[in-house]
């Protein structure tokens, strides 16, 4: 399988702290990436790194073969890259249809069929679709975040923590939705529990202290309880 | 050389200590001291006191900018202030000055509170535009309430009492207000409050998590502030026996932002500096060219620009830069 | 009548200034206090177009322009630099404030010069038996319009939905792959142009002279707290609001119009400080 995205020896600084202390990573075309840890780890801060937002101190990020590290924000993200934040980041006063009208950047055919496969996937958000996105429940809010990272053409969706605060019953709907990414793009998402990143991820990553411990197929994990308990603290 | 210095201090301790670490402040004490007994000219007497007086102003200014990250827009509200109700009670009410000293304090700090818990709760930027807007009201007032103020053609004879009433004296009087000013702001910023203030000047976030109230340590300056500028703005006004709206009005605030910024905001020696550079210089510009006002406009966008840390600190980095640079040249040799 | 008619359109002429000192604050956390020399400039600059080519709508038209390219100089030269440092921009602004006045006073001089009202816009039209100055009316319906298109702007089109979503959250703007840079430079010079449009309608209605900018600011800086700073329908009721409790308080106790301002202004931080239509935005 061909490596989208390529993480070498990388570094970043979040003011004086040295947060991620050489990271290196392959994540494979059409597969989901899981990247567990504990808190603080610096899961976010990878995600972030990638983005540009917290450009890397040294080390490269390539992407589709090109070295993407020194580029700015929104011209990583328009090489293909979209973004599921931890915090949702929706635009509250925005109503659901111009939150994702906002995130398009293809040509227009395109997003009406995008548009289509949301409504079926989510059928919550076409109903709210004239609603401004503060007035959404906070797993209809994950939704539209997800929705806006697939309503674009994306080669890679990185989601950060999807399940955090939701309801085992929407955890549940939002991790079928990135079962049916996997047919559309790749994905690497950041997870702190593995019974959730078991059910969709085929291959890991563990950071802890701002370095990858661990790297292989997910099942592996699954199965060596002294790992789990080294660094995520928590056994399934 | 070097070596020998930096013993020396450390061996001193105490009040020793504390006169060797000001003594450039010292020695220029001493001069302002003997000055009018060597030339006794009342323009430069004058002149100096005006400098003190805007010291004291940029000291309240600086706190706020440069010690805590607060910035007001119409900080010339207490000056202006301090003048009008000073200057009124003592012509109008004939209050002796030792009464009317307290009376413009208390004002000051009610007006501080009041702004203050009004706008910083809310939006730090809020005290900036909400400061303006009052000042600008007050500067109206004054232009309009003719019959009490005098509209613009301003209000004289506000006369000191007889002790001040010669020159020298109102000299000295008003070089023992900026010497206790800022022996008062060098104790202030080196005590635990000053290094709370810094802080929130620094991270006012983090500031806040380590458990400090933010907004009354904000109030505590505003108000220090607020009455370092309404003592100011009465001692002016006794000093030109006159009153004016344009103590009220924005170039006023500017010529203390233009001090602070010219001196170093955050810096000990920045208003004094940023007086003794401004003051003089007005003086001087305004007899050559009526435009000086866009000259000094140009000069402080130019700093804000290019040199943040202010005109002098700057120029003494430089100087610094050369000294090592040349004290390199020479150990090479 | 006739005194809501005045402060209606003192209202407009606020809410052309308010307009964009709000968007881009809401946008950019600048408190671009330079934002009433746009203004101030636009007077002039429309002044002296209209006294050497007799031409209404091209000194309205020329105003504009030169407000829209003041203000994108403005925005690359001296704020671009300072991003992320909202104290050293305030400063900034506060010293261009300066400077764009005393420029004037070198050009222009400290007179007040007389704006000519052009010959359609004089004399009074009478609705219902009452007379109504067609100048005033001007500046109603003008302001009117330019606040529909600005809001049609906003809510129809995508560049109208990136601003709002901007005054939310830019960092996650910039995340969708829009250039933020590019968003701003928009919005400074449209803002500086419809405050320069403000000052060529309101010139032959105020008078022009140099002090203009800054009369104009204070009450500005008043409308968008009352509004809600970042909101753009905010700063249209804050300024009718302000415009017509000037136009009232001025008539009854002339000396303290502001005065019922800054009142005003005071019960509006007690009560809601965000403003009548403020966002608790995401900075």
């Amino acid at each position: 399988m061909k490596n989208l995205l390529e993480l070498e020896n990388v570094h970043t600084y979040i003011g004086q702290y040295h947060i991620l202390q050489g990271i290196s990573m392959e994540v494979p075309e059409g597969a989901v990436t899981v990247i567990l840890g504990r808190n603080g780890a610096g899961k976010t801060t990878t995600l972030e790194t990638i983005l540009g937002i917290k450009p890397p101190s040294k080390g490269t990020v390539r992407f589709k073969g090109e070295d993407i590290h020194k580029l700015s924000l929104h011209n990583i993200v328009k090489k293909g890259i979209g973004y599921v934040p931890e915090d949702k980041r929706l635009f509250g006063t925005l109503t659901v249809e111009e939150n994702l009208r906002l995130a398009e950047r293809n040509k227009q055919d395109f997003h009406r069929e995008r548009r289509e496969l949301i409504w079926d996937l989510f059928p919550d958000l076409k109903r709210a679709w004239k609603r401004p996105a503060s007035t959404l429940s906070g797993g209809q809010q994950q939704m539209l975040s997800i929705a806006r990272a697939m309503i674009n053409d994306n080669s890679i969706m990185l989601i950060d923590e999807p399940s955090m605060g939701l309801a085992p019953k929407l955890v549940q709907e939002v991790m079928s939705a990135v079962e049916q990414m996997k047919g559309l793009t790749t994905v690497l998402m950041v997870e702190q529990n593995l019974k959730v990143a078991e059910s969709v991820a085929d291959r890991c990553y563990i950071l802890d202290n701002g370095m990858i411990v661990y790297s292989g197929d997910i099942k592996e994990l699954v199965k060596d309880e002294e790992l789990q308990n080294n660094y995520l603290g928590v056994t399934v | 050389m070097a070596m020998n210095q930096v013993n020396l201090e450390e061996k001193m301790t105490g009040i020793p200590a504390a006169l060797w670490r000001y003594k450039y402040g010292l020695i220029l004490l001493v001069l302002f001291l003997i000055y009018p007994l060597v030339t006794p000219s009342i323009y430069h007497l004058s002149l100096l006191i005006e400098v003190f007086i805007f010291t004291v102003f940029a000291i309240s200014y600086n706190l706020m900018l440069g010690y805590t990250g607060i910035i007001s827009l119409g900080h010339a509200l207490f000056f202006g202030m301090g003048g009008y109700v000073g200057g009124l009670l003592m012509v109008e009410a004939d209050y002796p000055f030792l009464l009317i000293i307290p009376i413009i304090v208390l004002i000051a700090i009610a007006l501080s509170v009041i702004i203050g818990f009004l706008t910083l709760r809310v939006r730090a930027i809020f005290f900036a535009m909400v400061t303006m807007a009052i000042a600008t009201f007050f500067w109206i007032v004054a232009q309009r309430w003719t019959d009490m103020t005098g509209g613009d053609d301003g209000m004289g004879g506000i006369i000191p009492p007889d002790l001040l009433l010669p020159r020298e004296n109102y000299y000295y009087f008003t070089l023992i207000f900026m010497v206790l000013a800022y022996l008062f702001f060098i104790r202030f910023v080196n005590s635990p409050t000053g290094r709370i203030l810094e802080a929130i000047r620094e991270n006012e976030e983090r500031t806040r998590h380590l458990g400090y109230n933010v907004l009354n340590f904000k109030i505590i300056v505003i108000v220090i502030a607020g009455i370092m500028a309404t003592l100011s703005g009465f001692f002016y006004t006794l000093s030109m026996r006159f009153l004016h709206p344009s103590y009220l009005d924005v170039d006023t605030t500017l010529d203390a932002l233009l001090m602070t910024v010219i001196g170093g905001m955050g810096t000990i020696t920045g208003p004094f500096i940023g007086a003794v550079v401004v003051k003089p210089l007005e003086h001087v510009m305004s007899t050559y060219t009526e435009h000086w006002l866009l000259i000094f406009g140009i000069i402080y966008v130019l700093i804000v620009l290019f040199l943040p840390k202010g005109l002098v600190p700057s120029l003494k980095d430089q100087a610094d830069r050369l000294r090592l640079l040349g004290r390199k040249l020479l150990s090479k040799n | 009548m006739s005194l809501s008619l005045n402060g209606l359109s003192l209202a407009m002429l606020y809410f052309l200034i308010a307009a964009g000192f709000s968007l881009i604050f809401g946008l950019m956390s600048v408190l671009n206090l330079a934002h009433a020399s746009f203004f101030l400039w636009g007077a002039y600059s429309g002044l002296a177009i209209f006294t050497t080519t007799g031409n209404f709508t091209l000194a309205v038209i020329g105003a504009t322009i030169v407000g829209v390219i003041m203000g994108l100089l403005v925005e690359y030269l001296t704020l671009r630099p300072l991003y992320g440092n909202h104290l050293f921009q305030i400063l900034m602004t506060l010293g261009l404030l300066l400077v764009f006045e005393e420029l004037v006073k070198l050009i222009w001089g400290t007179t007040i010069l007389g704006f000519p009202r052009p010959e359609i816009l004089t004399g009074s039209l009478v609705i219902l038996g009452r007379y109504f100055p067609v100048y005033r009316l001007f500046i109603i319906i003008a302001g009117i319009v330019v606040f529909i298109a600005v809001y049609l702007i906003l809510n129809r089109t995508k560049i109208g939905i990136t601003v709002r979503a901007g005054v939310e959250d830019e960092g996650m703007v910039q995340a969708l792959g829009i250039d933020i840079r590019k968003v701003f430079s928009g919005v400074f010079g449209l803002g500086a142009g419809l405050a320069a449009l403000g000052g060529v309608i309101g010139a032959p209605f105020l008078g022009v002279y140099p002090e203009l900018g800054f009369e104009m600011l204070v009450p500005a800086l008043i409308v968008v707290i009352i509004g809600g700073l970042g909101s753009f329908h905010g700063s249209f009721v804050g300024a009718v609001i302000i415009g017509l409790s000037q136009s009232f308080g001025g008539y009854f106790i002339p000396e303290f119009a502001l005065a019922i301002n800054v009142a005003l202004l005071a019960i509006v931080l007690l009560i809601k400080p965000t403003g009548l239509f403020g966002i608790e935005g995401g900075h």
